[in-house]
């Protein structure tokens, strides 16, 4: 069920918040085969949603999300509730205040069901996690789910919640939305606060939604974007209308396909679902305009530099990995390896390319690309083929989505197909910086004409 | 003899650090030549300073 019919119950009396934050749990307690929570807070969650009937009975409504079960990466600040970051490093850490963005769900009326598992220090693509336990794919439990917000998405997937926290530092919003077949937002940079969230790379990390439906990411998106005076790289433009009505038709919109790099090496089931979503764009009434984007291998380089120095900044005081999962401990002894003059190169390279996507947003709105270049690979597949094309799962996984953490701009997954196996395809739709609720918009419209 | 931890490691950074290299070399002309960073940005102190002077 999506935010909005949650809602519809509610207010119609079909069902109470108390009842419905019951049902929720009871189909997490009988059903979580696929490990999506580290900590489940049954207690709390009941205790706030008799709050939240208290509220509606006496006419206190605080919006789409009053009395709906939610549930959080567990990166994210909650006072007094364990906060792991899937990681043994943290197992005992209990924060003393809330993360913004969980305080305002909470103002917003959400009920938070729990922490969600995930990639070890949000540093994987799979939710392979040794600690915590592997997070499965609920579409296929032989598959990874993608990560690292692999228990948001699993979560949502499996109908748990309709709306996630997730945070994507370099594809981790939208790789486990491509890979479970759910709707994943990494925002424009500074667009969402990041007060209260464990980082992983500080010029690079976003919180954003994954939902059920684009409009569950929207709906969220209105109640989390804004202004953070605790977070200094939070911005200060105006936040947009996240939750107008979506466009009936999609007339005058520019849609670039890229004619290099985003379809190379790409399964052909991917790539034919996302040719088919362009198509039902250009139905829609929208224009496509071939367009060869900037090197995306350079791009990529610059944020594996970026990230890998910034993450294993953080974790400088760890000298052996025997609390930390090998594939972890690797990405934090190569981050040790890079050299201050590359760092900083990388940095330089950011201003350039900026200027060249800025060039691009002149000619087109939205670029088309697909999420992934392949569905969710099998738990113990470590490296993938795509026409003849053989790399890592991980770098198969981030190929696509890691450039965009790199130059901030919001990027949306959203499903548009199946493969061959019946597994979930990821259409993504990036936009220029701030054009998050527009992004939403046609995203909310494409995937009416696709469902 | 199989590769070690380390070289492992090493033969990955390289591989960025080339790419790097290359992007940087082509793209000089174009690169700024700093960081766009200021220490003292937003800073009320800068201005008391001036007027110190």
């Amino acid at each position: 069920m999506t935010v909005r019919e949650i809602g519809k119950m509610l207010r119609s009396g079909q069902a109470s918040c108390v009842e419905i934050v019951q049902e929720a749990l009871r189909r997490i307690q009988e059903r979580d085969r696929y490990r999506t929570f580290i900590t489940l807070m049954a207690r709390e969650a009941l205790e706030e949603a008799a709050k939240r009937d208290k509220e509606l009975a006496s006419g206190i409504d605080r919006g789409p999300f009053h009395g709906v079960p939610i549930a959080h990466k567990d990166l994210f600040y909650t006072k007094g509730v364990r906060t792991t970051a899937g990681s043994l490093l943290f197992k005992d850490f209990i924060p003393e205040y809330d993360a913004m963005v969980v305080d305002k769900l909470r103002a917003g009326g959400a009920v938070s069901l729990g922490k969600l598992n995930q990639h070890e220090l949000a540093y994987g693509t799979t939710s392979k996690n040794p600690h915590f336990g592997f997070v499965l794919n609920p579409r296929d439990l032989e598959r990874v789910p993608g990560g690292s917000s692999g228990g948001s998405g699993a979560a949502v997937a499996a109908g748990f919640v309709p709306m996630a926290l997730g945070t994507d530092t370099g594809g981790s919003i939208r790789i486990p939305a491509s890979y479970c077949g759910v709707a994943g937002l990494k925002p424009t940079y500074g667009r969402v606060s990041r007060y209260g969230v464990l980082p992983l790379a500080f010029s690079l990390d976003h919180v954003g939604p994954l939902g059920e439906t684009v409009e569950d990411c929207a709906l969220a998106m209105a109640e989390i974007a804004g202004p953070d005076s605790r977070d200094p790289t939070s911005s200060q433009v105006p936040v947009p209308n996240f939750c107008g009505e979506a466009p009936a038709r999609l007339d005058g919109l520019r849609i670039g396909v890229p004619t290099n790099f985003y379809f190379d090496h790409v399964a052909g089931d991917v790539s034919a679902s996302v040719y088919n979503a362009i198509e039902a764009m250009r139905r829609l009434g929208a224009g496509t305009v071939e367009v060869r984007v900037p090197d995306m291998l350079e791009l990529n380089a610059a944020h594996q530099i970026v990230q890998g120095t910034e993450a294993s900044s953080l974790y400088v005081s760890q000298r052996n990995g025997s609390q930390i999962g090998l594939d972890v401990w690797r990405l934090l002894e190569q981050g040790r390896l890079i050299s201050g003059p590359d760092y900083v190169n990388a940095q330089r390279l950011r201003t350039v390319y900026r200027r060249q996507f800025d060039a691009l947003w002149q000619s087109v709105d939205v670029l088309a690309t697909p999420t992934t270049p392949i569905v969710a690979p099998r738990l113990e597949q470590d490296e993938v083929e795509t026409n003849g094309y053989r790399e890592s799962s991980r770098m198969a996984a981030t190929r696509l989505v890691r450039a965009v953490n790199l130059l901030g701009e919001p990027a949306l997954s959203l499903p548009c197909g199946r493969s061959v196996d019946g597994l979930p395809v990821g259409l993504q739709l990036v936009g220029k910086p701030f054009s998050d609720a527009r992004l939403l918009g046609i995203g909310r419209t494409v995937e009416r004409h696709l469902l | 003899m199989p590769e070690s931890e380390d070289e492992r490691n090493r033969a990955i950074v390289d591989a960025m650090r080339l790419t790097l290299a290359e992007a940087v070399g082509r793209l000089a002309p174009d690169i700024e030549p700093a960081l766009h960073y200021s220490p003292v940005a937003g800073s009320e102190l800068a201005e008391e300073s001036e007027d110190d002077q």
